[in-house]
């Protein structure tokens, strides 16, 4: 039963706005130490050199998509083992297949809310304490 | 401000962004160059302004942003293929994006049907009918009938050692090899790095070490194993034997009731049996830890992409593009660009001291002082360079305002520009947009003629305005060039008379009547058309240039077009100046308006009643004021030969002579603004702290020239060319 | 089991002030004696800064040995070190009120194990060998930052002379220099007593695995990344020489 004071958590958008609001869901949640990376580049060298309990990544962003991430995270020694949660669009179903397929553990379609996102970490996790 | 504000705020400056993106690339698309990139570019703005628009709550920006994503996404995807067309669809859409966005962050209500026209339109794109249903204002949900199973992540869940304090115990042996000490790797230190993880209990075995008289003091006989408390990941445990890893038998593992350690690519042993693990350790090689379940889905594994190489690939890119921008706040650059200011003055008055000191001391300080001024100089272009704006933050604004006069006027209009990237101070961008933005509504009002009457005339049916910035000679030079019908002299002469601007006999060249229209109460306002006549007259523009420090220029040729010449210092912060002296006090002239300086014999310069004069210059006759009498302060001395004539810029193309007392010499000086205390004066541009440390004003010279103008009732000034008398 | 310090016939073996591998071959050598001739020997501590683990096996195999030993005056950090070495020495130690760091109280009796050393200093010695000044220079920053004692070299062949005089806790170096590589610095001090258990660390481009490899097998105890973290500089540094 994880705690959710304890989790490390990373959330991946180009929007900062969008970042923020994420941000505040999960500090509803209870969690506390929460990194930000507005591209897919700058997290994967988070997510190298910081031990991370949990990825939450847009699919929509320049340069490497959530996609690339995820398979950039799936094949880094250090970050394979992350669990990724890809945060998709009301229209993406099939990129949710393929993100299975490449290893996520969860997918959310925003907008979301902070109860949602709970139970999409929870389904991954377990019960937040 | 909530924090929510806040947010939204950041949010809408984001929109901001996206709107140019969209703009830009739409742009492109309908000139036929846009590719993949820019459709994928574009389609990445709308699905962000709309994600954005989804969490913040506006539901009509969503539902629009929907519909236009949608259309984006079939452009991607190759259903629909990106045509000039198509663009002139979706660059209106973008307007009511630009408006929806307006409205929704002054909070204005949004009426139902707001770009229900254009929505119409990008729906007959997707092949549906407008009465379709709209499939937004949706809550989001999961998709249906998909079978993804969330995957659990097992280690988090299972492990029993995880107390409250969510820390983990993992079970670490280790055992160097002989290889390990060769390279000067020490236990200890390794012993030391876990300690500073958690809580390590590690007990040695000493079992191997053989007696006193056997031991080899470079062989390692001892061995540890025990357990590491903590709450750091593995991959920093794994971190500590970075150096070690293959000199070391290595094992850690995370304590689980159920038996299924985890090996730790452990050494190549290339050691003999002696040194292998004590009994006590971990059994190694267990299988991998089955982490990630398997999705229950597809039973296919589609090939993945190689993920180094894109990792590899994206790096080098997004490190080139990171490398290329990074925001700061506006606030940020000015206090620097005001420090920078402070370090400018403090310079000039460490300048004067420097000088007035004996030649024996000073010789090495000047040295020191000449480079502290290179110094300051390049920090100030530097800084200055910082709040340096792309024009064409400016120019994208016209597009659509061209587009939608247009539409208005019935007439058909090409904008041009040129030059988007010419980098102006912030300072001086804030202040184009309104000139700009009426001196285009002028020219597509009044200049640019309806289509039948550019077919009668054989130009093409389509009007182009040119817009155009470029540096010129240590100015910005902005040029709006339009193939209209130009200035028609008789009829601006005419209303020029009717207006009482200018008598009834006077004769004027044609330059001069077109630059009538500059003059205040002339307005073409017989036809007020509810665009540009709104008592807003060119006067209004000139007067906004001049504000800044620039000057303008009007050229037309009757029948082929008009061309509006802005010319602008290149920042306001910072200028050369001319340090001058009248009757002792001391005053600042902008380096920008002067055209040069003389000191005159007595002769070469008339004197006319009224204590005004004329200057023989090359040929032409410059009228000439004293400074001291348009600051109605007492003459110094009047009769002197030593008094200095600085011809200035009168703003019009004519010319002035300002009679001073003394040329202090010229500097760099930092403006200081004085409105915000004093208000407005005629005639001071602002105030600079000079290097002895005392306070001068800044002189406007255009607004000078008009009082001189306006204290002799009728003293018009005279341009190079003539030679006539001057009417009294 | 604690022999009486006024024994006279008890060697004395004094640990000197580094306590590092070859220091630890000439104590060896002593020792090994000094338990033929008399098997009850004291080793006087009260100099040493550091242990490393060859000092800390003779030591632990005296002791078990038929010898009796005594550690006279351990100093703090010597005890610590053998108890993060998980080694039990505390029922051979002997306290003494003029502790600990005393090191003008010296009772030689007997032979001195002594290899000459330089004197310990409270911070670390570290020389930094780059051709490139702005490598060496914030090197230099980050290092005096810490609180290193930081020495300097232009070149591969200025640093092995400046090696042939002086000892340090740790090198670093580049790999590409004109004169000399980092290989031939390496090579170098492994191959000579003095620095053969210096810890040497390399500075390499992440791309450069093979170089790193090369590295470690002429000797190097581990590797740098540049652009380097200061703090990431300082951590590596620990893990070779806290």
């Amino acid at each position: 039963m994880p705690i959710a004071a304890a989790l490390k958590v990373l959330i991946v958008d180009d929007q900062n706005s969008v970042r923020q609001m994420t941000r505040i869901s999960l500090e509803q949640l209870g969690v506390r130490h929460i990194h930000e990376a507005e591209n897919g580049v700058k997290a994967i060298d988070t997510a190298s050199l910081q031990p991370l309990d949990l990825i939450i990544s847009d699919y929509n962003m320049p340069e490497m998509d959530g996609m690339e991430l995820l398979h950039a995270v799936r094949a880094h020694p250090a970050a394979r083992k992350v669990p990724f949660i890809l945060v998709t669009g009301r229209g993406d179903r099939e990129l949710v297949v393929k993100a299975a397929q490449a290893g996520a553990n969860n997918y959310v379609v925003k907008p979301f809310t902070a109860d949602i996102l709970r139970t999409k970490i929870e389904q991954v996790m377990g019960r937040l304490s | 401000m909530t924090t929510l504000d806040q947010l939204k705020n950041t949010f809408f400056d984001e929109c901001s962004e996206a709107l140019q993106q969209i703009e830009g690339g739409l742009t492109d698309i309908r000139q036929g160059h846009g590719s993949d990139d820019t459709i994928n570019a574009v389609f990445r703005s709308v699905h962000s302004v709309k994600g954005g628009a989804g969490i913040f709550g506006f539901d009509s920006l969503v539902g629009f942003a929907h519909v236009f994503e949608t259309v984006l996404d079939a452009m991607r995807s190759g259903s629909l293929t990106a045509t000039p067309e198509i663009a002139d669809v979706l660059l209106p859409a973008n307007d009511v994006l630009t408006d929806l966005i307006a409205m929704s962050r002054a909070g204005e209500a949004i009426p139902a049907n707001y770009g229900s026209e254009s929505r119409a339109a990008l729906d007959s794109l997707l092949g549906k009918a407008p009465g379709d249903e709209p499939d937004d204002g949706e809550p989001a949900g999961d998709f249906d009938g998909l079978d993804f199973m969330p995957v659990m992540v097992d280690a988090m869940d299972d492990a029993p050692a995880e107390a409250a304090d969510g820390r983990q115990t993992y079970r670490i042996a280790f055992r160097p090899q002989i290889e390990m000490l060769r390279r000067a790797n020490e236990p200890l230190f390794i012993i030391r790095e876990l300690q500073k993880l958690g809580e390590l209990e590690l007990v040695a075995d000493v079992s191997r070490l053989p007696h006193l008289n056997e031991i080899e003091h470079d062989r390692p006989y001892i061995g540890w194993s025990g357990t590491l408390r903590t709450a750091a990941a593995r991959a920093q445990i794994e971190e500590v034997f970075e150096f070690v890893t293959g000199d070391c038998d290595i094992e850690i593992a995370l304590e689980q009731p159920a038996p299924v350690p985890e090996a730790m690519p452990a050494a190549d042993s290339a050691a003999n049996s002696a040194d292998i693990m004590p009994a006590d350790a971990v059994v190694a090689a267990a299988p991998e830890l089955p982490t990630l379940q398997a999705p229950s889905l597809i039973p296919a594994p589609a090939p993945t992409p190689e993920p180094p190489a894109v990792e590899a690939a994206a790096r080098p890119a997004a490190a080139k593009a990171a490398a290329t921008t990074m925001r700061v706040e506006v606030e940020k650059i000015d206090r620097v660009v005001n420090m920078v200011g402070e370090l400018v003055i403090a310079q000039a008055m460490l300048g004067q001291i420097v000088h007035g000191l004996p030649e024996d001391t000073s010789s090495r300080l000047t040295q020191i002082l000449e480079e502290v001024i290179h110094h300051t100089r390049e920090l100030k272009d530097s800084v200055m360079s910082m709040r340096a704006q792309a024009i064409g933050a400016v120019f994208q604004r016209m597009p659509r305002l061209v587009r939608e006069l247009a539409t208005k006027t019935g007439k058909k209009v090409r904008l041009e520009m040129h030059g988007e990237n010419t980098e102006v101070d912030r300072s001086i961008i804030e202040r184009l947009g309104d000139p700009l933005t009426h001196i285009i509504r002028n020219s597509i009002d009044h200049g640019i003629e309806s289509p039948e009457a550019r077919h009668a005339a054989g130009k093409s049916d389509e009007g182009t305005i040119r817009l155009m910035a470029e540096h010129r000679g240590g100015r910005i030079v902005v040029e709006v060039r339009d193939d209209g019908a130009g200035i028609d002299p008789e009829r601006v002469l005419k209303k020029a008379r009717e207006k009482g601007l200018v008598s009834q006999d006077a004769i004027l060249s044609e330059d001069e009547i077109t630059n009538l229209i500059f003059l205040p109460g002339f307005s073409t306002a017989s036809t007020i058309s509810d665009i540009s006549g709104r008592g807003v007259g060119m006067d209004v523009v000139r007067r906004n240039i001049q504000d800044v420090g620039g000057r303008i220029t009007l050229k037309s040729e009757r029948g082929r077009g008009m061309t509006l010449q802005l010319a602008l210092p290149l920042t306001l912060a910072v200028m050369d100046g001319m340090v001058i002296k009248v009757t002792r006090e001391t005053y600042v002239l902008p380096m920008s308006a002067i055209v040069e300086c003389l000191r005159p014999s007595r002769s070469d310069i008339h004197n006319l009643i009224g204590g005004r004069g004329l200057l023989q210059l090359r040929g032409n006759l410059v009228p000439v004021v004293h400074l001291s009498d348009l600051l109605s302060m007492e003459s110094g001395v009047t009769d002197s030969d030593e008094r200095v004539v600085i011809i200035a810029d009168a703003g019009d193309g004519s010319l002035l002579g300002i009679i001073v007392d003394e040329l202090c010499g010229h500097q760099q000086v930092v403006v200081k603004s004085m409105e915000e205390s004093y208000g407005a004066v005629p005639g001071v541009a602002g105030a600079t702290i000079l290097g002895n440390g005392r306070v001068a004003l800044i002189l406007d010279v255009e607004k000078l020239s008009e009082i001189a103008i306006n204290q002799t009732t009728s003293f018009t000034p005279v341009r190079p060319r003539a030679s006539e008398p001057v009417p009294v | 089991m604690t022999p009486a310090p006024d024994r006279p016939q008890m060697p004395l073996i004094k640990l000197p002030s580094t306590l590092d591998f070859a220091a630890a071959e000439g104590l060896l050598e002593r020792l090994r004696e000094a338990v033929q001739s008399a098997p009850q020997l004291r080793l006087d501590a009260a100099d040493v800064v550091t242990l490393t683990l060859p000092c800390a096996q003779i030591i632990m195999a005296a002791l078990s040995s038929q010898a009796d030993v005594t550690i006279q005056r351990p100093s703090q950090e010597l005890l610590d070190a053998f108890a993060d070495l998980g080694l039990d020495v505390s029922t051979n130690c002997v306290a003494d009120e003029h502790i600990a760091m005393d090191l003008e109280a010296e009772e030689t009796i007997g032979d001195d194990a002594s290899v000459p050393m330089e004197a310990a200093s409270s911070s670390k010695r570290i020389l930094t060998i780059d051709d490139s000044k702005t490598i060496r220079d914030m090197l230099r920053m980050t290092l005096l930052d810490a609180g290193f004692e930081v020495h300097q070299a232009v070149d591969g062949l200025d640093g092995v002379d400046i090696l042939d005089k002086e000892q340090f806790d740790v090198v670093i170096t580049d790999i590409n220099m004109p004169k000399m590589d980092g290989y031939g610095v390496i090579r170098h001090m492994r191959s000579v007593p003095e620095h053969k258990n210096t810890p040497i660390l390399v500075l390499t481009t992440e791309s450069d695995g093979p170089k790193r490899n090369l590295a470690r097998d002429a000797g190097a105890t581990g590797w740098m990344v540049k652009p380097f973290d200061p703090e990431q500089l300082v951590a590596t540094i620990n893990k070779v020489a806290p």
